[in-house]
């Protein structure tokens, strides 16, 4: 079975500490990484193989220093070719604690982005992500 | 005489004595009769010279020609006296006076009025004229039109057919006297007229005096500075508006051109300056609004309205400026400006504060939502007991946020109350309180000066408390950390110094601290409003606040605060 890799980038521990628990209970193989910050979940994706990048990114919008937007930014403008591969290979999720019209419009612009979710993660929204992954059968 | 004379020789004696006597009595008649033409002359002249007397103390034309008239009657003892005058430029004014006619009056005027137009000579003396109606056997004619005036008099005096054999011929002397009549009566009507003028001119001159003298009184007493220049703009007067406005003097100015003391370098915009001296060069009303300087150097503002002023030829004598002092609508036109660029900030700050405070307020609930759902998912189990634990870290973190909306709140809504408190035993009390949340961070206080001081007690509180709390939370784990307070108060000022050993700010951090939800770190849950409330609150009581800090020396933060009056001061 392939073992599916996630990226959790949010500054709240214990948003960390749910979603940790919620991924794993959703699919028990799962690799998670968590960082804290946009500087260390982009230090953590260019030491990464082009083969090894996550298959779920989960980004928190609203974090101290630089944003879910500043990341997605970054990426853009510093680091093309890890875009292009994040489109092509990965399924990337913006977090957010409450949904502003303005930033649901802002998100659109983002190719990379494949959907908007509120937190937290429950096992039910896990279950309905799955469908957009059906070789993650973990879940189903 | 020879005694022997013949009786024919005396008698022809005789006779030659007796013609002789009748030639002396006839010269004796004659000279009789020269002394009665010459007392007749003379009564003449001193009449005329009654007629003098009489025609000074007249001063309306009807009047005159009425006396004329009279007196042609009167001194030239003919049967009628006519006189009138004519006015060449307004025609309406046409008099005329007729004595002595009787029932011809009517019949006699029409025709005297066909003689007056008719008659080119300038004086005439006639045997009576043909017309039927015009019964007049002898007249005298006399016509006076002095040069450079529109004004024309004609005079006449005639006896009629009927009574002319009882009156005497018209002879040299009385016609003589007749011209000199017409004279003084051409040079009486002159005088009228010319007095008429006069006064004329005297009642324009009263009513301009009048005139000028109301618009001095407005010139003098309106609020408006007002300034009379002459056609090359030099003052040469102003009222007390404008010596109160900029703090001349009359004698200072006079003379002067305005531009050249009440102007400064580059305080108006060409713009302004080049239309207003380009209406004054084509002497056109202009109105601007300027900046000028008062005497002290004080910048007013003022709208100026010129005018030009031109004589009766159109030539250009004054121009009369009025400067309307608009200080006050200036003022408070930026006022309103600056007020409104704080309500738009306000506006803003509120949106971003309104999403930020949801979004904090709600991240810890939806952390405790997922914690639930977690048990929920899993059973009570003994893992249960570490996500009871973070569920209540989670309310902490909530009922914090809370507090500091609270804080915020308190400072924006309430008034400030300055009065006297212990600042040492409040410093004291906050750092033995927050002390015991770490025990591992060794916090001094080290104190000089006043104890007592007159401050917002309630807002310093907070803002110490802030600021202490900040330096505790940042310390760096595993011993040695340390909170240092230092304290200086005058009677005058306070100055607080906190400093710490902890983790510090990164330096291009440290200029956006003190922005509202700004979070300069990932290490530590925190609102972002501490420091911009501690911020807000330290502007509200007149102090200020600043922070220096190197990454992973240390903080300081220097707090120095005025020491107050016992008030209350509204804040709206």
């Amino acid at each position: 079975m392939n073992m599916s890799r996630y990226l959790l980038i949010d500054d709240d521990d214990i948003i960390q500490f749910i979603h940790n628990k919620v991924v794993s209970s959703a699919d028990p193989g799962a690799q998670i990484h968590a960082v804290f910050s946009v500087e260390k979940a982009l230090e953590h994706l260019t030491s990464l193989d082009w083969g090894a990048l996550p298959d779920y990114i989960f980004i928190d919008i609203s974090m101290p220093i630089q944003s879910g937007f500043d990341f997605l930014d970054a990426l853009k403008s510093d680091h093309p070719a890890l875009n292009a591969a994040l489109l092509e290979h990965s399924k990337v999720f913006l977090l957010t604690s409450s949904v502003n019209p303005r930033d649901q419009k802002k998100a659109m612009e983002y190719p990379v982005i494949d959907q908007m979710l509120s937190k937290p993660l429950t096992p039910e929204k896990m279950k309905e992500l799955s469908c957009f992954s059906p070789e993650t059968s973990a879940l189903s | 005489m020879p005694h022997n004379l013949s009786h024919e020789e005396l008698l022809q004696e005789y006779l030659k004595l007796q013609s002789r006597v009748t030639r002396f009595s006839a010269k004796e008649q004659e000279l009789i009769n020269v002394r009665d033409l010459l007392d007749q002359e003379l009564v003449g002249y001193k009449r005329m010279n009654e007629f003098h007397t009489a025609a000074i103390e007249v001063h309306e034309v009807p009047q005159l020609l009425e006396l004329i008239a009279e007196t042609l009657v009167d001194l030239f003892e003919m049967e009628i006296g006519f006189a009138c005058f004519r006015h060449w430029v307004e025609q309406d004014r046409y008099h005329c006076h007729l004595e002595g006619a009787g029932k011809f009056k009517g019949e006699m005027q029409e025709a005297l009025h066909r003689l007056c137009a008719d008659q080119e000579g300038v004086y005439d003396w006639k045997d009576g004229l043909t017309d039927e109606g015009m019964p007049l056997a002898r007249y005298m004619l006399g016509k006076k039109h002095r040069s450079g005036s529109a004004v024309e008099m004609v005079v006449v005096a005639g006896v009629s057919q009927e009574k002319a054999r009882t009156y005497g011929l018209i002879d040299r002397r009385k016609y003589t006297l007749f011209q000199l009549f017409v004279e003084s009566c051409s040079a009486h009507l002159e005088r009228i007229f010319a007095r008429e003028r006069i006064q004329a001119q005297l009642e324009t001159i009263r009513k301009s005096e009048l005139e000028l003298r109301r618009l001095s009184l407005i010139a003098t007493n309106i609020n408006s500075g007002v300034i009379i220049t002459d056609a090359k703009a030099r003052i040469v007067w102003v009222n007390d508006a404008f010596k109160k406005t900029t703090g001349y003097l009359e004698e200072e100015v006079i003379g002067k051109k305005p531009k050249d003391f009440l102007q400064a370098e580059g305080l108006n915009g060409d713009e302004t300056l080049h239309r207003l001296s380009r209406a004054l060069q084509q002497h056109e009303n202009v109105s601007v609004d300027l900046k000028n300087v008062r005497k002290n150097g004080e910048v007013f503002y003022l709208r100026l309205t010129i005018s030009p002023v031109r004589d009766q030829e159109n030539q250009l004598v004054n121009f009369i400026a009025i400067q309307q002092d608009i200080t006050d609508e200036k003022v408070s036109e930026s006022k309103m400006l600056k007020q409104n660029e704080e309500l738009i900030k306000i506006n803003q700050e509120l949106d971003q504060f309104v999403y930020s405070i949801s979004h904090d307020l709600r991240a810890p609930l939806l952390s405790i939502q997922g914690l639930l759902g977690l048990i929920n998912t899993q059973g009570l189990r003994d893992e249960n007991r570490e996500y009871l634990g973070l569920i209540g870290e989670s309310t902490k973190r909530l009922d914090q946020t809370i507090l500091e909306i609270l804080n915020y709140s308190r400072n924006a809504r309430l008034d400030v109350q300055f009065e006297s408190f212990n600042l040492k035993t409040t410093m004291a009390n906050i750092l033995s309180d927050l002390g015991s949340m770490r025990l591992d961070v060794k916090t001094t206080l080290d104190w000089s000066g006043e104890e007592e001081v007159v401050q917002d007690e309630i807002r310093v509180g907070v803002l110490l408390k802030n600021i202490i709390a900040n330096a505790i939370k940042y310390s760096k784990p595993g011993g040695g950390a340390w909170v240092e307070v230092r304290a200086i108060a005058t009677p005058q000022a306070m100055q607080i110094i906190i400093t710490d050993n902890g983790e510090g700010i990164d330096t291009h951090h440290l200029r956006q601290v003190f922005d509202m939800f700004y979070r300069a770190t990932t290490s530590s849950p925190g609102t972002g409003l501490g420091l911009y409330v501690s911020k807000e609150i330290t502007e509200k009581i007149g102090g200020t606040i600043s922070i220096e800090s190197t990454l992973n020396i240390g903080t300081e933060v220097t707090i120095i605060l005025p020491q107050h009056e016992h008030e209350q001061i509204s804040i709206d």
